[in-house]
């Protein structure tokens, strides 16, 4: 999933070869991970294959320029209006982590909580000096950043969530009726 | 802290007051009205207060010398002569002087002075047309003119009762350096002989301007007048009067006396223990004398003793006296500006936490808050000074009227201001000072939460309140012991003390109260707590108002205290009632009735049912007084009883006639007197003794209001009339319909009777409607003042209870029950406190008597029980019903965020 | 590292007594040097505000001891306290942190004035602590006549203005919208890297995340501290 509507996507601007289209996907995904120039062959070959592409010339340099065919039009224009697979979310490695140790109390559940949410601080803290040091401008950067600092934060709230529910009985317990009120008294 | 620190903290006082305009406005006016006030009360003491050399001036014009005397030909002469052989060069001018009635109400002199004169300068100038020329020509003073409505040109009688007498032109207006009103008119000089005016009745003035000495002058004068004052008396008089009866017997009498008499009394005079032994031997040698001879007199002033016995030092009164009045209003408005104050604190209490934050001490918030008081302290007193100033200017003319005196200063001098500045900015920064104390005492971190804590009543409030109060009572009763400026104001100072006293105890009062809240209905109990969180805001207006309730408990004490008192004498006297004595019967003698003195009244009182009687004075003795002569005195004669002779107690006695009997018809008189033979006008229907000549009586005393002197308050049959020995009067008892009024009563006063009257009196209900009434008035502006406060701190409290389903008249309820609440609180501390003020004044009244109908002590007072507890009653629940009208329900609108 | 701003140790505070007895915080060791923010998260009634409000000196700890700029504040007199708040530390709340009576300027230039700072010293101080929040030529304006995150930034001008450098700010974010919040944070940042310290409360992870250090409390106690990388290692990451 990805390389394949990435590159659909790109050629349905236009016309273009192999390498152009492996940094023109680094560009508009802000990622620089995403792909290498081999997977972008590789995935072109099997597109032309399918009869989703198709070869439109060789340049002067002895590239091969790929063109849109209308089936791979319309093969994107499925894949943009199919919405994402949101429930794979539940199955990221975190979670695990957490409801394992839950299950079967083969860790202290508040210390994998506490370094899970250090972990996920320090990766926000990292974003957000990120974001106030790069260019405003860049606006693609801008919302990958958001996109990822939400999702942290999302995490964070998900650990508070989960530590909430496992209530205080690793840590002290306030005599019963008093909880809110010493709360009330001690904070805010 | 530093000065720049403290100028911080004042700047945001003073941005503070201006940034809370309205609040601000509200306290710099509630200061300014009292200041003007002060100012206004100074102005019109200096309006009625006259210089010793403006007084002069009206006396005397520009002389150095005034003679007055009697208008006989002979003290004339006499003065010609004399003042010709003491200052011949001297300047005078000579003018009588004859009192005139210019119509009712309005009586002054008429003159034949010479208005041109330089020695009459400045005490009358011409200041509209000219002198009289001819006998039918005068001048009118400029307020005689206004009373008669006069103008140059015009007409007028000058004796307009009488149609017959001779009309005058009006040829000028004068004016009197000194009075404004001064009715007077002025006929052509050395006219006024020519007039019929009885020798006697008409003065004559001589001003003098001496070319030497005046003073010297002047005792040369009277000296040689006082000497030779027998040659000028009528024959058959002792000359010359013995010197040890100088000072004991008046010249006008002593000519009256013979040879024998005047030795008698000499030798008297030399024994006498009291001046008193003469006299009365001298009324018992003149009890025939019809009339007191006219005797020639004259008397010689001087400018400068004149000045000297009028003395000066009345310039420092009017700074006392704005500052006095300042000082009493303002204590009032101190407590209402506290309450102010108070509620401010609290709304800012966050804007504190935030100064505290950035590092203000405890200090420095209490200057920027005690400062915000001086500014408004400072501006209301400019603002009232200003506004005094502007009354005083502009209202010059009513002023004047209202004095009578013409206004010749400035009524207004910066000097007067000083007082009522002082008191506003004190007054003002007391208000503040409680508030500040409190909110700079507040955490900061509990102040950063708006919330201010409520803290228990201090520990001390109660004792010390108690003790203020108990040194107050204290200093009230050595005050009033000691006869002495310092005694007058010790007691000021006690009532003060009292007062304070009584408004420190408000605070634990209202936590007391507020105690009961967990037991009352939800909105009462929202009254309660936010009185008692609110203590300081609260305790002010509870003194404010009682302040104010002070003065009706005690008003109604002394009231019932005096009816308590006059009812042991017997009832009040009915102003229907008038007793015709007869004619006066020369300066000794006993008043005669003439049938044309009782024609007299009968005419002017056509309706009053009238009978002659005949009063017989023998002593007569009530019960109450005997049986206190018994119990005080049981050996003494009830005559000679200390307890009655202190109250000079001793009634007559009135031979019951049929017409008598009719005047008050009453047919219980007429079977009293079948059945006991004596009646007594007293208190109650009952069987009752009276000694009468030493002969104790049954009577039966019947509840008829009587006047107290001359009021036939023993009344007996013809038999027992028949045993009494005493001298017999004839008087007459008129009983009219309605009381007499004004016009009525005028002819019978200026005739030359004898009468006795009784006096409209206000009823104990009307005394208590005015009492309730005046208090209900001022209470309510305090409670709407205090309500305007707490209704934009409190506010947010009702909106939340509105939001969560309360009926919207929540807030009405709310507001009234806390008007009713802190009126009722104000109102249990200051009846006490009232009666306790009236009991520390009665207890120096250290007198007792036995009075007809009961003893009166001095000491004691009674204590109106059913007016107190209306008070008590009437007051809360007025406030409260007044202010459920005023107040709106609470609008719809969500709460929004205080502050 | 120069001498700390703010150093607490072993800070721990009571309140009531026996069975009424809550520990609001339970020994805890903090140091914010000058040019550091930190941040202190937790949810509500972990003891954020009475750390912030005891670095303030305006609460006590119950036991431990806390230095701001060298002082130790328990052993001060409260006139001293005073005088400490009006130089070294300043306060931003989440709203209503200016006296509206006062312009912007004067609102700033308090501390100042209330320390007896001559006046026209004081506004030239005041002027450039405005700049420094980007408030140029809105020195003579009133706090209603600005929007809340000008006020803010306002309340951050006074917190450091004249000789204050540590800046106490307890949810300065709490009452205004995103895009503001995060202007806020980037001008508390900002000051932080010009050389001010700041301790932050707040209990959004994503305005902690400003922060050079996270405090993070868990009923009074300190859980867990999170360092920030250094930014190159995230500039380095990509290829």
């Amino acid at each position: 999933m990805g390389v394949k509507e990435g590159l659909l996507a790109l050629l349905a601007v236009g016309p273009s070869h192999g390498y152009q289209l492996k940094l023109d996907l680094e560009a508009a995904t802000a990622d620089g991970n995403v792909v290498n120039v081999g997977q972008v062959y590789t995935t072109l070959q099997r597109l032309e294959r399918d009869d989703l592409v198709t070869i439109q010339r060789t340049d002067d340099e002895g590239r091969v320029i790929y063109e849109l065919t209308d089936t791979g039009r319309e093969a994107l224009g499925e894949w943009m209006r199919r919405p994402a697979d949101l429930a794979a979310a539940g199955r990221d490695e975190i979670s695990m982590k957490v409801l394992l140790a839950l299950a079967t109390g083969s860790a202290d559940t508040s210390e994998v909580i506490a370094t899970q949410r250090g972990a996920a601080m320090g990766l926000l803290q990292d974003y957000t000096r990120l974001r106030a040091e790069m260019d405003p401008e860049d606006l693609a950067w801008q919302l990958r950043l958001e996109r990822m600092v939400l999702a942290v934060e999302a995490e964070l709230r998900w650990l508070d969530r989960v530590e909430d529910r496992i209530g205080g009985t690793k840590s002290k317990t306030p005599a019963p009726g008093q909880t809110e009120a010493a709360k009330a008294r001690s904070g805010r | 802290m530093t000065a720049t620190g403290r100028r911080a903290a004042l700047r945001v006082a003073w941005r503070t007051s201006r940034h809370n305009l309205k609040r601000t406005l509200f306290v710099i006016m509630l200061i300014a009205v009292p200041v003007a006030v002060a100012v206004v009360a100074a102005g019109f003491f200096r309006a009625g207060q006259t210089t010793p050399e403006e007084s002069v001036v009206g006396f005397m014009g520009a002389a150095d010398v005034a003679v007055q005397s009697d208008g006989l030909p002979v003290t004339t002469a006499w003065l010609d002569a004399r003042l010709a052989g003491l200052d011949p060069d001297a300047e005078t001018t000579t003018f009588r002087s004859v009192n005139l009635s210019f119509g009712t109400g309005v009586a002054g002199p008429v003159m034949d002075l010479d208005l041109r004169s330089p020695l009459v300068e400045g005490m009358w100038n011409l200041i509209d047309g000219a002198v009289p020329k001819s006998i039918d020509e005068v001048v009118l003073s400029d307020g005689l003119a206004r009373f008669y409505g006069a103008e140059v040109g015009d007409s007028v009688h000058l004796d307009p009762r009488d149609p017959t007498a001779k009309a005058y032109r009006v040829v000028g207006v004068a004016a009197h350096g000194l009075y404004w009103n001064y009715p007077a008119a002025f006929i052509t000089s050395h006219s006024l002989s020519e007039i019929d005016v009885p020798v006697g009745e008409r003065q004559v003035f001589t001003l003098i301007a001496a070319s030497g000495d005046g003073v010297g002058l002047a005792a040369s004068l009277q000296e040689a007048w006082d000497q030779g004052r027998f040659e000028r008396w009528p024959t058959g008089a002792v000359v010359p009067k013995p010197e040890i009866l100088n000072e004991l017997v008046g010249d006008d009498y002593y000519v009256l006396l013979d040879a024998d008499q005047v030795e008698e009394l000499v030798g008297l005079a030399q024994i006498r223990t009291t001046p008193d032994e003469v006299w009365l031997r001298l009324s018992e040698m003149l009890a025939d004398v019809e009339s007191v001879p006219t005797l020639p007199w004259l008397a010689a002033e001087s400018r400068s003793a004149y000045l000297f016995t009028s003395g000066g030092g009345a310039l420092e009164t009017p700074f006392a006296l704005a500052t006095l009045v300042s000082a009493v209003l303002l204590a009032e408005v101190a407590f209402i500006a506290g309450a102010s104050f108070a509620a401010g604190v609290r709304r800012r209490l966050r804007e504190i936490g935030l100064i505290g934050c950035n590092g203000a001490t405890e200090s420095h918030i209490r200057w920027s808050l005690v400062g915000e008081g001086l500014a408004a302290g400072l501006i209301g007193g400019l603002v009232g000074v200003g506004l005094g100033a502007i009354l005083v200017v502009a209202g010059r003319p009513i002023i004047q009227q209202f004095v009578g005196l013409r206004i010749t200063g400035v009524l207004f001098t910066p000097a007067d201001a000083v007082g009522p500045m002082v008191m506003a900015v004190l007054a003002a920064a007391v208000a503040a000072w409680l508030p500040a104390r409190t909110a700079a005492r507040v955490q900061i971190t509990t102040a950063l939460q708006g919330r201010m804590p409520a803290s228990a009543p201090r520990r001390w409030t109660v004792p010390v309140g108690l003790g203020m109060a108990g040194l107050g009572t204290l200093l009230l009763l050595v005050g009033l012991a000691t006869e002495s400026t310092l005694g007058a104001s010790a007691a000021a100072l006690g009532v003060v003390l009292m007062i304070g006293g009584a408004a420190l105890l408000a605070g634990p009062l209202i936590a007391l109260t507020g105690a009961l809240a967990n037991r009352s209905p939800s909105t009462l109990r929202l009254v309660l707590r936010d009185s008692s969180r609110h203590r300081t805001r609260a305790a002010a207006a509870v003194a404010a108002t009682l302040v104010i309730m002070v003065l009706p408990a005690a008003g109604l004490t002394a009231d019932a205290t005096s009816r308590a008192r006059t009812e042991s004498r017997g009832l009040r006297a009915p102003s229907t009632h008038l007793i015709l004595l007869g004619s006066h019967a020369g300066p000794f003698g006993q008043a005669q009735l003439q049938d044309e003195d009782v024609a007299l009244v009968r005419r002017q009182l056509p309706d009053a049912a009238y009978a002659r009687f005949n009063q017989i004075d023998v002593p007569a003795f009530f019960e109450a007084q005997l049986d206190a002569c018994q119990v005080e005195a049981p050996d003494v004669d009830p005559g000679e009883c200390p307890l009655v002779a202190e109250g000079g107690a001793s009634y007559t006695v009135a031979h019951a006639n049929p017409d008598l009997v009719a005047v008050f018809d009453d047919g219980r008189i007429d079977q009293g007197l079948d059945q006991y033979g004596v009646v007594v006008l007293g208190v109650d229907d009952r069987p009752t003794e009276v000694m009468i000549d030493g002969i104790v009586h049954d009577a039966r005393e019947l509840p008829i209001p009587a006047i107290e002197y001359f009021m036939p308050r023993v009344l007996v049959n013809d038999d027992i009339a028949a045993t009494l020995s005493g001298p017999v009067q004839q008087r007459a008892l008129f009983v009219a319909p309605e009381p007499p009024t004004t016009e009525q009563m005028q002819p019978l006063w200026y005739g030359n009777l004898d009468m006795s009257t009784g006096w409209e009196d206000t009823s104990e209900a009307a005394a208590l409607a005015m009492a309730l009434g005046g208090t209900l008035l001022v209470v309510l502006i305090v409670v709407a003042l205090v309500t305007a406060l707490s209704a934009a701190e409190s506010g947010h409290d009702i909106q939340a209870m509105v939001a969560v389903g309360a009926p919207n008249s929540i807030r009405r309820r709310f507001f009234a029950l806390q008007a009713g609440y802190h009126t009722l609180i104000a109102a249990v501390l200051a009846i006490p406190l009232g009666v306790l003020m009236m009991k520390a004044l009665a207890s120096t009244e250290v007198y007792r008597y036995a009075a007809p109908f009961g003893v009166v002590d001095g000491t004691q007072i009674a204590i109106p029980w059913l007016g107190l507890g209306l008070l008590l009653a009437i007051v809360p629940l007025t406030m409260m019903v007044l202010t459920a009208v005023a107040v709106r329900s609470a609008p719809m609108t969500p709460p929004q965020r205080a502050g | 590292m120069s001498e700390p701003a703010l150093e607490m140790r072993q800070v721990g505070k009571t309140h009531g007594q026996g069975a009424q007895r809550v520990d609001a915080l339970v020994a805890v060791d903090l140091t914010v040097a000058p040019g550091e923010l930190v941040a202190v998260t937790g949810r509500s009634g972990s003891g954020k505000t009475t750390l912030l409000n005891m670095a303030g000196a305006l609460d006590e700890p119950t036991t431990g001891t806390i230095t701001v700029d060298g002082q130790r504040l328990g052993e001060m007199s409260r006139s001293e306290l005073a005088r400490l708040r009006r130089l070294s530390v300043g306060y931003v709340f989440q709203q209503f942190n200016l006296l509206p009576a006062l312009t912007a300027v004067e609102n700033v230039t308090l501390p100042l004035e209330l320390d007896g700072m001559d006046l026209t010293e004081a506004r030239r101080l005041g002027e450039v602590a405005l700049a420094e929040v980007g408030l140029e030529g809105m020195a003579d304006r009133f706090p209603d006549q600005m929007s809340g995150g000008e006020q803010q930034r306002v309340a951050i001008a006074r917190g450091l203005v004249g000789p204050r450098m540590l800046l106490l700010a307890d949810e300065p974010t709490g009452a205004l919208d995103e895009a503001t919040s995060d202007n806020i944070l980037r001008i508390i940042r900002q000051r932080c890297d010009a050389g001010a310290a700041a301790l932050l409360v707040t209990h959004e992870p994503a305005y902690a995340a400003w922060a050079d250090r996270v405090v993070r409390l868990r009923d009074g106690r300190v859980e867990s501290i999170s360092e920030r990388a250094p930014v190159e290692s995230l500039v380095e990451t990509g290829p």
